[in-house]
């Protein structure tokens, strides 16, 4: 069990700064994740900790004791690679006994854990076998099990599903919750994927160009995004500019190019105030209604299954609205769209 | 990199540098300033313990590359011999290349075996075998068997070169060209050849320089007749009385063309053709 | 199972491909002449010769009748029989030696440090340098009388005899000197070759450098390393040119005693028997390396 804080962590690769100047601190027994684009400084993070990279400024702090004097190899960190990194040359069992011999633990203890390890990812039985004799699936268990068994004081895992088909991501997605959840250890996951972000993880950052945009719990992050950034990266959003005009019955008026908008937000906001609304297009229902009705013609509308995802044309803004079970609109039809009176309101343009 | 943090402090890199530049300038730099000295020994005043330098300088020793006849036909046999060999190599192997590269070919192993064969085989063995052939056939202490003795033993890297150009060749390069329209003239004219550009040119380079310093067969087969700078030098040291002035001068001659040419081939001596012409068994 | 089953080949069809197909054949021998027809010829050819004219026969030339004498003769006198097994100990020596060397060495470029591109271009240097002129480079440095026995002599010192020595170190130094890079080119394309993240990955489990090298650098070179270390022991059991100049007078190496027969006393049969010697024993020890290479890497592939 342990906690772990980055301050002021900071890493540039010649002139590209790639981490700048990092806050961030991963509670004991929490699943952090850290989500952000390709490029964002996600991984670059993720190494500074583990040892795999010095940074050039800043402290990784573990149980608030400074560890940046400690090499990888005295880190008790343990991490899955995205590319899992299982050793070709060893079998399944060697794998994931390397750590333990690395920390000479004797080998009648070592082989139980082994085995304890093993079996905790369901692949009792197939100790002997080579990585490549292994579907995918199995090879990311086997990075688990190998990086669990040293029972480390983080867990830290580097995208460890964006190499499996979508089926099993959604799968082994769950087995990872629930193993962490089991073992209540500290972990810090990298990846760009947000629905994985909002499944597995107490709290989120979200990171973008090196730095840390903002960090909350999935609800939060999702529902009351403080960043466009976020917004726009976790699920789809409709952003709108507005500014602030007045208010009434405790709600707010802004003025945007497709109209005035009455928005509640429990913040104090004040009359000129230059925001940005956010409204998601699952909160959008095409109907009529008294207030925030607006009416546009439909541009698209395409149907994925569970819901058909319409773009509607409002003056010179197209909205996306999404809405359950198959097309009810044709192209072309004018329709009439209620947005909500709860977006998120972003204090930025 | 295996570690940033082999050493504390970050002195690992700088000792590893200068472990690395300390024995450059032990095991290559120094030898090499000992040997152009020794090339310029006067040798009226020689050069003699315990002198750490020549007691006096001249250029007598490279006068005699012109002067002593063996010297100047060893250096115009050496320059002519390495580039016919390096030409009937690449013409060799390109068609044989092709053939293992890309198409289903009979035998495959055996042939690879054989091709392997004379890399694998002690040079002295083969020289055996070619030298009693070819007093039959009178091609020994000829020009002409010594280009055939270096070709057998240098031929096998062209071919091996040139076999893993054509295999890394994507087949959908060779699709695509057929299916805009080009027939099998065109599409070695236009595809293939310029695609293995690269691999024959360090196939040639191979070639070339191991022309240059085969030894065993050319002495065998070709001395005391035809005689290239290897074969000299050896006459030099291996003799009664080792001449060092002269083994220097041939010595230079020898490598300065062979050095310049990994220096402006570096790239053709990248390691992937490097590994197909020596790693993978 | 609505599949439509391809229906027999029309005759006129079957035939027209069998003819592609021989054409095909034809074109593949037509290819693969030029280099197979050339190896066949002048190495398949001499080498026939040497394995029959060690038993007394001849494939070019007069044969005489079968005898097994130049082979007894082989093992009946101690100088050839030394001569073999100062060759056998040339080969291990220098292998053991430079396999050694050319590990650590690639192992430490892997890492970055200062002018690493300049020593990466350097060391390839003696890749280029004939082994006879590195014999001459050397020996005009560790010679008695060399600089190097000049530069101690100047402080009182005596230098040791590191030539024309009974166990031929003087010939082992300039064999490794000049095969120590040639291992590293292809041990460092094996090592340059291991992902990044499996280092990573050692490392963060725990591994020291030390162990990391041990237990996950070194095995997974071995593929380069075992082809490495085959190469340079064949090419020095059968060096010539090295041994020649710098090795006592006596033992004489295997290759030295077979030139000395071939050219000085005309005996090419008996040094066919001694070329036979060479090849069988490097056959063997080819047999072995790949039944290692197998042993080790089929539960793998």
């Amino acid at each position: 069990m342990a906690q772990v804080e980055l301050r002021g962590v900071t890493k540039a690769y010649g002139a590209t700064a790639a981490v700048q100047d990092v806050h961030l601190e991963a509670r004991d027994g929490e699943f952090l994740t850290i989500l952000g684009p390709s490029g964002c400084g996600k991984t670059t993070t993720l190494r500074i900790i583990a040892g795999l990279l010095d940074p050039d400024a800043g402290e990784v702090l573990l149980d608030g004791q400074p560890v940046h004097h400690l090499p990888a190899h005295r880190r008790e960190t343990a991490m899955v690679f995205q590319s899992y990194a299982l050793f070709p040359h060893m079998t399944v069992r060697e794998n994931v006994a390397f750590g333990l011999r690395m920390r000479r633990v004797p080998g009648e203890e070592r082989l139980a854990r082994v085995e304890e390890a093993l079996t905790m990812v369901e692949l009792a039985g197939l100790g002997d076998r080579y990585p490549r004799a292994l579907s995918g699936g199995q090879q990311q268990r086997v990075a688990v099990a190998r990086a669990v068994v040293t029972r480390p004081k983080v867990l830290l895992f580097d995208e460890p599903l964006s190499n499996l088909d979508a089926k099993l991501r959604e799968r082994l997605r769950l087995e990872l919750r629930t193993l962490q959840q089991r073992l209540r250890v500290t972990t810090i996951y990298v990846t760009h994927d947000q629905a994985e972000a909002l499944v597995l993880s107490d709290r989120i950052a979200v990171m973008d160009r090196g730095r840390v945009v903002e960090v909350g719990l999935p609800t939060e992050v999702y529902r009351r995004p403080r960043s466009r950034i976020t917004a726009e990266f976790l699920g789809i959003a409709n952003l709108i500019p507005a500014t602030i005009v007045g208010s009434r019955n405790d709600r707010y008026l802004a003025e945007t190019a497709i109209g005035r908008l009455e928005v509640a937000w429990p913040e104090p906001l004040a009359r000129g105030d230059a925001v940005t609304l956010s409204f998601r297009p699952e909160d959008i229902r095409i109907a009529a209604g008294a207030v925030n009705c607006l009416s546009g013609a439909v541009q698209q509308a395409v149907y994925l299954g569970s819901i058909t995802d319409y773009l509607i044309r409002v003056d010179h803004v197209v909205v996306r609205v999404q809405e359950p079970g198959a097309p009810s609109r044709r192209v072309g039809e004018t329709v009439s769209l209620v947005l909500p009176t709860v977006p998120a309101v972003i204090r930025e343009r | 990199m295996i570690g940033t943090r082999l050493f504390p402090g970050g002195s690992g890199p700088w000792l590893i540098a200068a472990l690395f530049f300390g024995l450059t300038l032990i095991g290559l730099i120094v030898p090499m300033i000992v040997g152009v000295l020794w090339s310029l020994v006067n040798p009226r005043a020689g050069w003699f313990p315990p002198n750490l330098v020549p007691p006096s300088l001249s250029l007598d020793n490279w006068r005699a590359m012109f002067s002593v006849p063996e010297m100047g036909e060893a250096a115009v046999a050496s320059f002519t011999i390495a580039p016919l060999v390096t030409a009937l190599c690449a013409a060799l192997a390109l068609p044989t290349g092709f053939a293992l590269g890309r198409r289903a070919v009979p035998f495959r192993r055996a042939i690879e075996f054989l091709v392997l064969a004379p890399i694998i085989m002690p040079g002295i063995v083969i020289a055996t075998g070619l030298g009693s052939m070819f007093i039959r056939f009178g091609l020994a202490h000829t020009v002409l068997g010594v280009i055939l003795v270096q070709t057998v033993v240098v031929l096998p890297f062209m071919i091996r070169i040139v076999t893993a150009t054509f295999e890394a060749v994507p087949q959908d390069l060779i699709d695509a060209a057929r299916n805009l329209g080009a027939g099998p003239l065109s599409l070695a004219w236009r595809v293939l050849i310029p695609l293995v550009v690269p691999g024959l040119f360090a196939g040639g380079v191979f070639t070339f320089i191991g022309s240059m310093e085969e030894f065993v067969l050319t002495f065998i087969v070709g001395s005391p007749h035809v005689r290239t700078l290897p074969v000299l030098l050896f006459a030099y040291l291996g003799g009664r009385s080792q001449i060092f002035t002269y083994a220097a001068v041939v010595t230079i001659v020898l490598l300065v063309p062979t050095i310049a040419l990994l220096f402006t081939a570096e790239r053709a001596l990248k390691q992937e053709y490097l590994a197909a012409g020596l790693g993978k068994m | 199972m609505g599949e439509v089953l391809p229906g027999p080949v029309p005759a006129v069809e079957r035939s027209r491909l069998a003819a592609r197909r021989r054409r095909d054949r034809w074109v593949d021998l037509l290819l693969l002449l030029p280099g197979v027809g050339f190896l066949a010829l002048f190495l398949v050819v001499p080498l026939a010769q040497v394995f029959l004219r060690s038993v007394g026969l001849a494939l070019i030339g007069e044969a005489g009748h079968f005898t097994w004498d130049h082979y007894r003769q082989f093992w009946v006198e101690a100088q050839y029989r030394d001569g073999f097994f100062f060759s056998l100990w040339l080969g291990v020596a220098s292998t053991v030696i430079s396999l050694a060397t050319a590990l650590t060495f690639s192992a430490l470029m892997q890492v970055r440090f200062p002018g690493r591109l300049v020593v990466s271009v350097l060391y390839k240097v003696p890749l280029v340098v004939p082994s006879l002129v590195a014999a001459f480079l050397i020996l005009s440095l560790v010679a008695p009388g060399g600089i190097l026995a000049r530069l101690v002599a100047h402080w009182g010192w005596e230098w040791p005899r590191l030539v024309y020595d009974r166990w031929g170190w003087g010939i082992i130094f300039v064999l490794v000197w000049h095969n120590v890079p040639f291992m590293m080119v292809i041990i460092s394309a094996v090592m340059a070759g291991i992902a990044q993240d499996i280092n990573d990955a050692a490392r963060n489990l725990g591994a020291s450098p030390w162990e990391v090298f041990r237990f996950v650098t070194v095995p997974l070179s071995m593929p380069g390393v075992s082809a490495a270390a085959l190469l340079v022991f064949i090419q020095v059991f059968g060096a010539f040119a090295v041994p020649s100049l710098m090795e006592s007078a006596y033992p004489l190496a295997l290759p030295v005693i077979m030139q000395t027969e071939m050219m000085d006393r005309a005996n090419w049969a008996l040094a066919s028997a001694l070329g036979s010697v060479l090849t069988i024993a490097s056959a063997i020890v080819l047999f072995a390396y790949y039944r290692l290479v197998q042993g080790r890497e089929s539960p793998a592939r």
